[in-house]
């Protein structure tokens, strides 16, 4: 077991190296002069070769890499270009907030999916299972940029519901809905195809046949086990979404890691690029070693070589 | 007649210390009311002029602070702020006299030690700490003993406190000695980079902390700032000058998208946009009623291609004469929604030395396509433009020239550059094979030698002069302006018109557009001026603003 853990762990290192040092070649390689970038259009050759200077760009790439990776391993992950204040408390201030619309997303995900899934299976073959899944069709298809221009305009404009923009519970609300009405659709049409197997399973009959309420049946037996890759599923979306939701940030000015992400692309801004990505890196493979070393704990059997 | 006589009492009793106030100069402001609200779509890069290189930091930062001089609110002019001035007939001694009783947001006095201080600062090589020298601290350059304290962009030698000719013989009284005379060097003193900062807040939080916790001597003081969520400004509780803050609270909410920006501000929730993008301003058009919250005027600002001379086929003059005429830049103005107007000069319309007899191109392709065959291109040729989408309606009339350029034989291949701040030194860099580039360059200052000089001259070529262009004659008439002091200014401008002519007549660049920038702003926030607003030179004027609902 502990074998196991040690080279998982050990792999997590080297992917995470890995990213790092891609992203480090793209995003320091693509800008021409990174020290004229900062410096601006007004600043004379002796300011950009001051700043060229402090940034160590006079040295050969692969030594800005080992000095950059010092730096990373000692927390200091470089100053953003653009703004002027450390990679490191950018994200730090952005993973919260994130975090917080990821919950939310997920939530209305499940809040959607969820009824939406079991009727469809309970009303297999009915008018209304082909409608609710024909609306989670049309939900996946809408782009979430659309939606949520359109969900500002309704909810908060017209009506004045909800906050047009900003960071807040109530700003909460309207992003989350965007995501749960697109993303839906997933956990809706996965719930029903598995709930549909587990029902023809012989202890469903059998509960059944004992007597048991339809209501309880449903949700004692059927939709208990249906929620096995489920639970795999939301695993799966909420590493996806550690990242930051880039294009719901961007619509509703959520100051999340999709945001930061989205300005330091468009600045080519190179080490909030390389902070962000690293950061984004690691934490998708700690997740994924954790939910690893979870299912070795449930199932000994489980131990990939 | 007691009535009359208490009545005539009672408005005396209450007209007269007005009147009397009035009579003695000293105004007794009202107390600051109201909330003032502006949305942005991304945060403040700073608040430190170490920092300092962007449009919309310069928005608190002159609310904030104080400079020794800044530009009079009708113009370009430069008046005085913190301090009075006289220069010497050589000009090359400025000294200034502080205001009485001027003090930081913290009650810190402000001397002339300061201004010393926030000068030597922002000019030092290592001033900008991991991130290295300053972006406009170069513009103190002339300053003498400036290149001993930049020390090549390293930290100045042990010892050295400051430039040798940057002095402060007493507490009110700051002295600046120059290596030669320099006519704008009054416009340099009011970039945000010379704004006065407290050493001792400065000392305390270090510089890259400093800027969350910055203290100036202006109108307003920073109340906090929450990065990327919110910035407040309130008024300066020891601001004791003529026209004091008016306002009581202003907050600027960031990362908030131009589209979100126009729906608050139709709902009233939000003051002022602040130069939105094209399609907001669409958008406001449709809208019965918002164009009379527009305001908006030409600022110091170009758009143009720089054509590549150093190489074919812009090497040749009738090639690039060719391109010039073949554009129709009054129809490419529809695609910017007539915000602007055909750019006949380098140097644009509020500038000294602008000369109005000057007409733009005239579209004219048949000529075109005869001074290419002239040139050797009787069937035209392949070439590749280059630009960038940082401004989304550039990549519209770049490929409005494409079309354009394709009706006289000239094959446009379009090449998208990613970012705009990195595109001076890629299209200025030598191993770049590009050909014909967009550029846009906003004032630094109201001088020619910003433009002229900074953009065309041969010293800045492999920096800001992306044509390439090498003119000797060109390159003396503007050297020798440029060294010209203030009071030669008659003779600066005529010596500046004689190389704009040249430049015209050898073509390096395709002008485009005289842009117009524009803000729109609620009714009830006053005065209705728009220099407050949109001023030539100067960010929106907090200071004169107030609300009145």
């Amino acid at each position: 077991m502990t074998n196991y853990v040690v080279r998982r762990a050990l792999w997590a290192l080297v992917a995470v190296f890995c990213v790092n040092a891609v992203t480090y070649l793209i995003a320091f390689g693509i800008p021409p002069d990174p020290a004229r970038m900062i410096a601006g259009q007004h600043a004379t050759a002796a300011t950009v070769a001051a700043v060229a200077r402090a940034l160590h760009l006079y040295l050969p790439i692969w030594q800005r890499f080992l000095l950059f990776l010092w730096g990373e391993v000692h927390g200091n992950l470089g100053y953003s270009y653009v703004y002027n204040r450390p990679v490191l408390s950018m994200i730090q201030q952005a993973v919260p907030v994130s975090a917080s619309l990821a919950v939310c997303a997920i939530a209305a995900e499940l809040l959607i999916g969820v009824p939406v899934g079991i009727i469809a299976a309970y009303r297999r073959g009915s008018g209304l299972d082909g409608a609710l899944m024909v609306g989670s069709l049309v939900g996946i298809s809408m782009p979430t940029y659309w939606l949520g221009v359109l969900l500002i305009l309704v909810f908060g404009y017209l009506l004045g519901w909800f906050p047009i923009t900003g960071y807040s519970a109530a700003g909460l609300v309207l992003p989350a809905l965007a995501v749960g009405i697109t993303g839906a659709a997933f956990y809706a049409r996965l719930l029903r195809s598995t709930m549909l197997d587990v029902m023809s399973f012989d202890y469903v009959r059998t509960a059944h046949a004992k007597g048991l309420a339809e209501r309880t049946v449903l949700i004692r037996h059927v939709v208990r086990n249906a929620l096995i890759p489920f639970v795999t599923q939301m695993g799966i979306d909420f590493s996806g979404l550690v990242g930051g939701l880039i294009v719901t940030e961007v619509v509703f000015g959520i100051p999340g890691l999709g945001l930061l992400a989205n300005q330091a692309l468009g600045n080519l801004d190179p080490t909030v690029i390389v902070g962000e990505t690293t950061y984004t890196a690691t934490a998708v493979v700690v997740i994924n070693l954790v939910v690893d070393i979870i299912y070795a704990v449930l199932d000994p059997r489980i131990s990939y070589s | 007649m007691a009535g009359a006589l208490g009545a005539l009492a009672l408005v005396a009793a209450t007209a007269l210390p007005g009147a009397l106030a009035a009579a003695r100069g000293h105004i007794r402001p009202a107390a600051p009311s109201g909330t003032f609200t502006v949305d942005f779509a991304a945060d403040f890069p700073t608040l430190d002029p170490v920092y300092w290189e962007d449009a919309q930091s310069a928005i608190p930062m002159q609310a904030i602070y104080d400079n020794l001089v800044t530009y009079g609110l009708n113009g370009t002019n430069i008046v005085p702020q913190a301090a009075t001035w006289t220069v010497s007939p050589n000009g090359l001694v400025y000294t200034f006299h502080l205001m009485k009783g001027l003090r930081f947001s913290n009650g810190d006095p402000v001397t002339a030690q300061d201004v010393v201080y926030s000068i030597n600062r922002v000019s030092a090589g290592n001033a900008a700490g991991p991130k290295g020298a300053a972006p406009y601290g170069s513009s103190y350059n002339d300053i003498v003993g400036y290149n001993a304290w930049f020390n090549g962009g390293k930290a100045p030698p042990k010892g050295m406190t400051g430039m040798s000719g940057l002095t402060a013989p007493n507490a009110s009284t700051v002295v600046f000695h120059l290596l030669q005379p320099q006519a704008y060097f009054l416009n340099e003193l009011a970039l945000e980079s010379a704004a006065i900062v407290d050493p001792a807040v400065v000392q305390k939080y270090g510089v890259i902390n400093y800027q969350l916790h910055a203290v100036g001597s202006g109108p307003y003081e920073l109340s906090y700032w929450h990065q990327n969520k919110q910035m407040v400004l309130m008024p300066n509780p020891y601001y004791h000058r003529p026209n004091p803050a008016k306002i009581a609270k202003v907050v600027f909410n960031v990362n908030v998208p131009y589209s979100s920006q126009f729906l608050l501000f139709k709902q009233g929730k939000v003051d002022m946009i602040w130069l939105p993008d094209q399609g907001t301003y669409l958008s406001a058009l449709n809208t019965p009623g918002m164009m009379a919250d527009l305001y908006k005027q030409a600022t110091n600002y170009i758009w143009y291609y720089a054509l590549n001379v150093s190489k074919a086929p812009f090497n040749n003059l009738k090639v690039r004469e060719a391109v010039n005429y073949a554009i129709n830049r009054t129809a490419a103005l529809r695609l910017i929604n007539g915000l602007g107007s055909v750019m006949s000069q380098p140097l644009p319309p509020k500038m000294a030395g602008y000369e109005p007899g000057i007409k733009p191109y005239k579209y004219d392709p048949a000529l075109a396509k005869k001074l290419l065959a002239q040139a050797g291109y009787p069937h035209g040729f392949t070439m590749t433009l280059d630009y960038t989408t940082s401004r989304p309606f550039v990549q519209a009339v770049s490929q409005n020239i494409q079309a354009q350029l394709a009706a006289v034989g000239i094959k446009v291949v379009l090449k998208n550059i990613a970012q705009s701040g990195a595109y001076f030194s890629y299209t200025a860099d030598p191993k770049n094979p590009f050909e014909m580039a967009w550029v846009d360059w906003f004032q630094d200052y109201p001088d020619p030698q910003d433009f002229l000089f900074n953009l065309l001259d041969g010293q800045t070529i492999g920096s800001l002069n992306v044509a390439a262009w090498n003119d000797p004659a060109f390159n003396k008439l503007v050297e020798k302006a440029d060294a010209l002091p203030a009071s030669q200014q008659a003779e600066r401008t005529k010596l500046y018109d004689e190389a704009q002519a040249i430049e015209i007549a050898q073509a390096p660049w395709v002008p485009m557009f005289y842009p117009i920038q524009d803000s729109f702003v609620q009714p009830w926030v006053y005065p209705h001026n728009v220099n407050v607003f949109v001023h030539p030179v100067r960010s929106p004027i907090i200071q004169d603003m107030y609300i009145k609902h």
